[in-house]
């Protein structure tokens, strides 16, 4: 029985970076052109439907933005410059927030300030707990950051951190399911969801859907940062794993913090390096992008954009150069980097993951996969009918 | 010569207008053009007044024009008829659509009427608006309202909606539209109407739906495939369409018929068989011309041109009909058209000073002469000329109005006493052709079929196949008319007594398409032609002997294959019983 | 003072708008002279098979118009003529012409002997390239003036010679060199008219890759008697008859990529072949993809004439994208049916791309400065003092209202040199 016009979110989604969706004339131009757009789940231009109308329950419920790698060839190829792709961009920032509970999300999307403001302060309160809480003696002949600040405490403060990060993350993910499914997530059978989890996997691993697009640097750039950022990622979740002394459990091999410089061949290393090479190599290429706005994606860049990008340079950046000022055993600048590289990666952590963008590490595959099972179930369906 | 007491027409209630380059919204600059006109002392201006009656034809037009009482005559040239439009009563239109039912639901011409003075206020109390809908092809598009589009209404919608925006930025402003037409540069109207944050739904059928305060559109949005409710409104905007002036007032065929069935009246001479035009009693050139008072009008009234290559050539010589009388269409058209109008009536007059006729035998200096000694009174001229060129005295003579005539030779055509004629074109000189045409005798074996031939197309469609080198029965002779409405059929009844052995008439396709230049030509031919049937009867001849087929000047890859066709059918009837008599 | 000399009236190209500009200017007693680029008059009108909504022949006003001027002594006209330069000011204009050799003079009786004589070929221009002519040629049927041209690339070859010697009435004349004329007028028309949107530019829609994939300008000339194939509709790249026709609406127009305007009369050229398509195919099934139909005024009632016919169906989407299929036949159009949020891919087996009306000042614009709006048309009729323009060179629209564009420029011409 039809719906409401509701004026207050058009002016909502500018907030959230919507510029040009009024333009649209509904051609139908993006959704035939879309390379990922499918029978089953049209977009974007439905989106932008529901974005000029109002609807924000049916963009709750809407997978689609998640299922748009944003490859630019809707936004090239509109015929009214109403930049289709930037719509499902604004719509992931959008859901984001809406599946927030805390509220912060918003925030941090729709205040620069408040953006600006929050990593400041997390990040001095980061500079400042390891300034006071160092250790007595460091040592300042060779570069041991064990000797400054002990293994087992940074690891404490890290499982507390990942705990935190992981009840937002998953609560903020659950209600994404939740919103995304609605009624269906509990008529499916579990069965289901088990025999579709490998989609899961497979979607996070290749981002294959973003193979399908036509723009491939675009794909390799994405999957670049990702596995960059997986990467370190893994490598920090090992390393805590072998050596978490709060429960004591220690393996010495792959504690974490070791200070000890792994030869050039050890996998660890060569790891690391490939993961500095990806991640430096995909946000330069998209840093000069938006700068230049050289592609349609490139053409709108929200403030959380750049602060996403600036964090994860500046983290890698300094985590290489305490690579390097740990081989050349520098200890003082090996101290005032890992200060510095906390101080950025930190804020990046707490407030990207579970608030912004890197949150989209977690809804895509997730969409993606409930997608599967939906299919699935549906089929099912038609096949008992 | 305007009716109201001030210039400018509806143009005058506008506040802000939408026109080249269409970027945006601009000042009414209708005050420096007035100014213009009264200003310029080749321009004498009636305001307030009324067209009581003209006579006469072009060069020679007298009207009289009333004024406060107060009557003058005046000799004039041509006339462009710029009477331009009425708003479509909304008091007709669907129930669906609200009118009425609530103050705030006003027409596109309500919305310039009421905000000319600058704000825009809802209609109610005067209060800002803040939420307004606009519902486009009101009663238009429609077959029980205005079946055509008005073309501006799209553009002067989005018009409004901008004015409105440009009061109030925040305003919720929606336009309903079933079709979005926007031609040529109006595109970027609708690009700014959207760049301005205006809501677009297409909808075929929105409902406006009041309640005592409340106000509210629900529309099946195409786009959404959903209802789309529009709550609190302001107010509603209908964008009512365009009647010309001339389709007020009595049809005056409908008024005879009536007459004629009071009266019971039986004319002397049946002259049913012609279909006759729709000319209204609008009350606006009150002409006194035999065939009705104003214009023939077209479809839905418009007394447009039928021809896409001549949209000037009225059915009323030296009367050109300009702006939205003739079709309905924004100013920035309407400016143009009235250029081309005078362009035209000034033609005519330099032509008709001349003694020249105008298009499409422009500079013809011939006209039809009447025998009058030998006239009937029959009526068949004045009937049926195309141009109501010929009015009737007491008596009921036929008196032509030279200046009005197109030389098209209807008239001759029609005439059963063969009395009219022109200088170089008389039924005397095509009946000499025939006659002049060798018949081959029956024992010979050959047929002799006669074309008479449309010279405009036909004829060239014809020349065209010579050009090609396509061949055609060598039984066949051309002769070309000037129209094929100047047929008579003294020479079909000639040419059969003659012992030709058959003919058939080329002419322009009629009907509502019609392409005769002389617009009913072809077809009164055909409805002549349609009664040598009788004749043939009499004379005991096949009615396949008479044969009308339309051609237009491209056809001339099918017209060997006509004719060919023609020959073998008349070599089957068999020889004209009438040879060698 | 006015002297015979400034109060003649330029009209520069010979369309519908030019063509009734001169004639009506003439007719009210003013030496015209109309300066063409083609080797004929009447402009891309003659490359009409049929116009809407009276579906009746362009020839057929040509025709009445052509008459007119060979009647009235006061209409001059240049054919394969440009103006080169314009000086002076209004009432006072110099206007250089550059007339181009057309090696064939008015003695030609059209009686072919040199294109029988000839073996050169070149692409028919007139067919937009869809067949050859001989490069002795008559530029159409039933063109005005009624007389052959040779190709230059004719004239270079050893072939001159004999094609030369083949004309019985000596019309033909080999060292016919370009040249120029000066004339003074009192006013100018500018009425060079429009183009069609170059369809290469649309590789979305791989024109020029699919040969089953044509703009609507060449399904004109395929529905025409005169055309490359004597007015049978069929698919280019194998000669047979199509069974499903698509319609792209909007081709390269309302796109900010292409041309970011309407051209007004697409939709209705559109509905207007897919009349001539049902009338040569009872069974032929035909889909018109647009985003809005734009039938202005009484337009209307053609697209209710149309819109009444089931095998045609009106789809509310605009074509993303044509590729061929598998079995390298059938095009296969993506498009979202946008009243039903479906993602359809429609076969067809013959592509027509609306393509719009550029205007030839877009890159061609006039030796003198005027006013232009952002597409290249010239931005009003008023473009300088004494100089007009008038139809698809200001506004993309159908023919009358070219037409009454031409008249209403006409006036104005009249008036800047009555002024003078
Ligand atoms: C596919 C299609 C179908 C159409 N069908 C219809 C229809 O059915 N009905 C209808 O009403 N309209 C139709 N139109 C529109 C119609 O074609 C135009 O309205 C009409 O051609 C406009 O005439 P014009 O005089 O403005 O321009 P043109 O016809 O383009 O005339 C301009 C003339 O100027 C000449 N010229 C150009 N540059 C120069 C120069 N530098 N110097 C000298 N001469 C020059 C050209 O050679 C040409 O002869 C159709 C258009 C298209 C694209
Ligand atoms: S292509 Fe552009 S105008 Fe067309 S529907 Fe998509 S966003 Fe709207
Ligand atoms: S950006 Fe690419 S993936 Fe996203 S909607 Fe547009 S075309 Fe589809
Ligand atoms: S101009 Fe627009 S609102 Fe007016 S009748 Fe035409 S389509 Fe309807
Ligand atoms: S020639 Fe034609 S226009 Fe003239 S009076 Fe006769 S019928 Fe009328
Ligand atoms: S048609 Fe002939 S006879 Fe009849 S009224 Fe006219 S002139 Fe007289
Ligand atoms: S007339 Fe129709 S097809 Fe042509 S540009 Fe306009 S809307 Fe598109």
């Amino acid at each position: 029985m039809g719906v409401k016009f509701d004026p207050n979110l058009m002016k909502d989604l500018k907030a959230f970076g919507l510029k040009d969706a009024n333009k649209c004339m509904h051609c139908g131009n993006c959704t035939a052109v879309c390379p990922l757009s499918t029978p089953e789940n049209t977009f974007p231009r439905k989106l932008i439907k529901y974005a000029q109308m109002g609807l924000k329950d049916k963009i709750l419920k809407s997978p689609e933005p998640w299922l748009c790698y944003y490859c630019g060839d809707c936004s090239d190829t509109c015929p009214r410059g109403a930049d289709p792709g930037e719509t499902m961009m604004v719509m992931r920032r959008y859901l984001t927030s809406q599946y927030d509970w805390t509220g912060f999300s918003r925030k941090f999307y729709t205040s620069e300030k408040f953006e600006i403001i929050a990593i400041s302060i997390v990040g001095i309160f980061i500079g400042l707990a390891l300034w006071i809480f160092h250790a007595g003696n460091p040592n300042m002949e060779h570069a041991h950051l064990n000797s400054v600040w002990p293994a087992p405490a940074i690891e404490i403060a890290d499982i507390v951190m990942g705990t935190i990060l992981a009840i937002l993350l998953l609560s903020n993910t659950w209600r994404c399911v939740k919103f995304t499914m609605g009624d269906l997530l509990k008529k499916i059978p579990l069965e289901i969801y088990i025999t579709q989890a490998k989609e899961l996997v497979i979607h996070f691993l290749t981002q294959r859907k973003f193979g399908e697009c036509t723009d491939r640097m675009q794909w390799i750039v994405h999957l670049l940062i990702m596995t960059g950022y997986s990467t370190v990622f893994m490598l920090v979740v090992v390393f805590l794993a072998g050596g978490i002394h709060v429960i004591g459990l220690s393996w010495d091999e792959i504690m974490f913090q070791r200070d000890v410089i792994y030869p050039f061949f050890h996998p660890v290393r060569l790891l690391g390096y490939y993961a500095t090479f990806a991640i430096l190599y995909g946000t330069t290429y998209a840093m000069i992008g938006r700068l230049k706005k050289s592609k349609a994606q490139y053409k709108n860049s929200h403030g959380t954009d750049w602060m996403f990008l600036i964090l994860l340079q500046l983290t890698t950046l300094t985590g290489i150069f305490i690579h390097f000022t740990r081989l050349l055993d520098w200890p003082m600048p090996t101290y005032v980097l890992y200060v510095i590289h906390l101080m950025v990666a930190v804020p990046m952590l707490v407030l990207e993951v579970p608030f912004a963008k890197w949150a989209h590490l977690a809804f895509r595959p997730v969409v993606l996969y409930l997608m599967a099972v939906k299919e699935k179930y549906l089929q099912e369906q038609k096949g008992a009918a | 010569m305007e009716k109201e007491s001030q210039l400018g027409g509806f143009q005058g209630n506008v506040q802000k207008i939408a026109t080249f380059p269409y970027k945006g919204t601009e000042d009414n600059d209708l005050e420096a053009l007035i100014q213009e006109v009264t200003q310029n002392e080749k321009i004498k201006v009636y305001t307030g007044a009324k067209v009581d009656k003209t006579i006469g034809g072009p060069g020679v037009f007298e009207a009289t024009i009333s004024q406060n009482g107060t009557t003058a005559a005046h000799r004039i040239g041509a006339i462009v008829l710029a009477a331009g439009w009425q708003p479509y009563d909304p008091d007709k239109l669907d129930e669906k659509l609200g009118f009425g039912a609530s103050p705030n639901v006003i027409t596109n011409v309500m919305f310039e009427e009421s905000f000319n003075g600058g704000k825009i206020g809802r209609p109610s109390d005067g209060k800002d608006v803040t939420n307004v809908a606009f519902l486009q092809c009101a009663g238009q598009r429609d077959p029980d309202h205005l079946p055509y589009c008005s073309s501006m209404c799209c553009v002067t919608a989005l018009k409004q909606a901008l004015q409105i925006k440009a009061q109030n930025v925040d305003a919720n402003v929606f336009v309903v539209y079933k079709e979005m037409r926007t031609p040529g540069q109006s595109e970027d109207l609708y690009l700014k109407a959207q760049e301005e944050g205006i809501t677009f739904i297409r909808c075929q059928s929105p409902e406006v739906k009041v309640s005592d305060e409340s106000l509210a559109v629900e529309a099946e949005d195409e786009l959404l495939g959903e209802a789309v409710l529009m709550e609190n409104l302001d107010m509603v905007v209908l964008a009512t369409g365009m009647v010309p002036v001339t389709a007020f007032g009595m049809d005056i065929t409908q008024e005879e018929k009536k007459k004629d069935e009071e009266e019971a009246k039986k004319g002397e001479e049946d002259l049913d068989d012609i279909p006759l035009d729709v000319i209204r009693r609008s009350e606006l050139l009150n002409l006194e011309y035999r065939q009705g008072p104003e214009l023939p009008a077209l479809r839905y009234d418009f007394p447009d041109s039928h021809f896409i290559c001549f949209p000037y050539e009225s059915r009323r010589t030296g009367i050109y009909p300009a702006g939205c009388v003739r079709r309905p269409m924004g100013i920035a058209t309407a400016q143009e058209d009235a250029a081309g109008a005078v362009m035209k009536a000034i033609q005519c007059i330099e032509l008709t000073s001349n003694g020249a006729a105008v298009h499409p035998r422009s500079g013809d200096m011939t006209f039809p002469e009447f025998a009058m000694q030998r006239c009937t009174q029959c009526k068949r001229c004045t009937v049926e000329c195309p141009f109501g060129a010929i009015n009737e005295d007491e008596e009921a003579n036929p008196l032509p109005q030279i200046t009005r005539c197109r030389r098209c030779g209807v008239c001759m055509g029609a005439c059963p006493e063969r009395i009219i004629s022109f200088k170089n074109y008389s039924v005397q000189m095509i009946g000499a052709m025939i006659k002049a045409i060798n018949v081959p005798e029956e024992d010979e074996e050959k047929p002799r079929i006669l074309v008479l031939a449309c010279e405009n197309d036909a004829y060239a469609a014809l020349d065209m196949a010579g050009i090609n080198r396509m061949k055609y029965n060598a039984w066949i002779r051309v002769i070309p008319l000037r129209c094929l409405g100047s047929m008579n059929l003294v020479w079909i009844a000639d040419s059969l007594s003659k012992g030709i052995d058959g003919i058939i008439l080329l002419g322009c396709k009629h009907g509502d398409d019609y392409q005769c230049h002389f617009v009913k030509g072809s077809e009164l031919a055909d409805i002549r032609l349609s009664k040598v049937s009788e004749t043939l009867d009499r004379l005991a001849l096949e009615s396949e002997r008479v044969r009308f087929e339309t051609v237009s000047i491209i056809d001339y890859d099918r017209l060997p294959a006509v004719l060919d066709e023609f020959a073998e059918t008349i070599d089957e009837v068999g020889p004209n019983p009438f040879k060698g008599w | 003072m006015a002297n015979t000399e400034t109060q003649s009236i330029l009209v520069v190209g010979s369309g519908m708008s030019g063509l009734t500009a001169a004639i009506e200017a003439a007719e009210a007693g003013y030496d015209t002279c109309i300066v063409e680029r083609n080797p004929y008059l009447g402009g891309r009108v003659n490359q009409l098979h049929h116009y809407f909504p009276k579906l009746c022949p362009p020839y057929c006003g040509l025709e009445i118009n052509f008459r007119r001027i060979k009647q009235n002594p006061k209409i001059r006209f240049f054919t394969m003529a440009e103006v080169e330069k314009i000086s002076g000011e209004e009432g006072d204009f110099e206007v250089t012409i550059r007339l181009n050799p057309r090696y064939v003079d008015e003695k030609c009786t059209c009686c072919g002997k040199c294109a029988e004589a000839c073996t050169m070929e070149i692409e028919n221009a007139f067919n937009y390239g869809m067949d050859k002519v001989k490069a002795a040629y008559l530029p159409h049927d039933m063109a005005f003036p009624m007389r052959y041209v040779l190709d230059p690339a004719l004239v270079k070859s050893d072939e001159a010679q004999k094609i030369k010697d083949s004309c019985p009435y000596d019309a033909i004349d080999l060292d016919m060199a370009p040249r120029t004329v000066e004339l003074k007028v009192g006013s100018i028309v500018w009425a060079t008219g429009w183009k069609p949107y170059d369809a290469n530019k649309l590789d979305m829609y791989g024109f020029g890759q699919y040969p089953d994939v044509i703009t609507n300008v060449m399904m004109e000339r395929l529905a025409s008697w005169t055309g490359p194939t004597k007015g049978k509709i069929i698919r280019p790249s194998d000669g047979e008859a199509p069974e499903t026709i698509a319609f792209v609406q909007c081709a390269g127009s309302r796109d900010e990529n292409h041309l970011p305007f309407c051209s007004g009369i697409c939709c209705l050229a559109s509905m207007k072949q897919a009349t001539y398509v049902r009338e040569q195919y009872p069974d032929a099934k035909i889909y018109i993809f647009f985003i809005d139909i734009r039938a202005t005024d009484r337009l209307e009632d053609f697209y209710n004439r149309v819109k009444e016919d089931e095998n045609i169906q009106f789809f509310k989407g605009k074509v993303a994208k044509i590729t061929q299929d598998e079995n390298g036949k059938d095009l296969v159009l993506r498009v979202e049916d946008t009243t039903t949020e479906e993602l359809r891919e429609i076969s067809a087996d013959l592509v027509v791309l609306a393509t719009g009306m550029q205007p030839n000042t877009s890159d061609t614009p006039l030796p003198i400065e005027v006013p232009y709006d952002d597409y290249g048309f010239v931005a009003s009729q008023n473009a300088r003092p004494g100089i007009y323009a008038a139809g698809c060179v200001r506004t993309p629209t159908f023919v009358s209202e070219v037409v009454q564009d031409g008249t209403a420029a006409a006036l104005k011409a009249i008036q800047s040199v009555v002024r003078r």
